[in-house]
């Protein structure tokens, strides 16, 4: 599946939809591809209204771009990206210094082949199935 | 796209079909303003970064 790359500002960003299964059904969230990102990461407040109780999540600290280091409350949660379900662990911060939804690599990055395509602005996720023990690409 | 956040840079939208139903400063201020006036229809939700944030080191 190809996605375009989103204009702010002028710039081109690597922004895609994915969309959460919480309490009261499906919630899409335009999030970052960021490949240096081990953990998928929303800011705290993301989790109430995907009707999840934050502090029930495993807490963890992650380090973050400037060195500083985040607690993080990780959850499993349903996802749909690219038209295929799974599972994934998702974090969810007070401090995240961002605006943006992060996607990150982990339960993630080992599911689709992801290449950016900056200069034909494309984005093309290619989902590898796991099937009796051998992966298949489709 | 370009044109449909203008307006919006720093704050979190919520979408319906591609369009803006609510804004906030947090992603449930804009959630909760977009129930109230759908609350049926997938809710879609978007960061719109500011000029700076357009430049990330991520």
């Amino acid at each position: 599946m190809k996605f375009s790359y989103q204009y702010f500002e002028g710039q081109k960003l690597p922004i895609v939809p994915l969309k959460i299964k919480g309490t009261s059904g499906w919630l899409e969230f335009n999030v970052y591809i960021d490949t240096g990102a081990s953990y998928s990461l929303f800011p705290a407040d993301a989790a109430e209204i995907i009707g999840l109780e934050l502090e029930k999540g495993d807490l963890t600290e992650m380090t973050v771009g400037d060195g500083n280091h985040i607690q993080v409350y990780i959850h499993n949660l349903p996802l749909s990206l690219a038209g295929k379900e799974f599972i994934a662990r998702i974090g969810f911060s007070k401090g995240l210094g961002v605006g943006f939804y992060i996607m990150g690599r982990k339960d993630i990055f080992d599911k689709f082949i992801v290449c950016l395509y900056y200069f034909t602005i494309l984005k093309r996720f290619n989902y590898i199935l796991q099937h009796r023990n051998l992966y298949e690409l489709v | 796209m370009k044109n449909l956040f203008k307006g919006y840079s720093g704050q979190y939208v919520a979408m319906v079909n591609k369009k803006i139903i609510a804004s906030g400063k947090t992603t449930l201020e804009a959630y909760q303003k977009a129930k109230k006036i759908n609350s049926t229809e997938m809710l879609s939700f978007t960061y719109v970064p500011t000029k700076k944030e357009t430049i990330t080191f991520l």
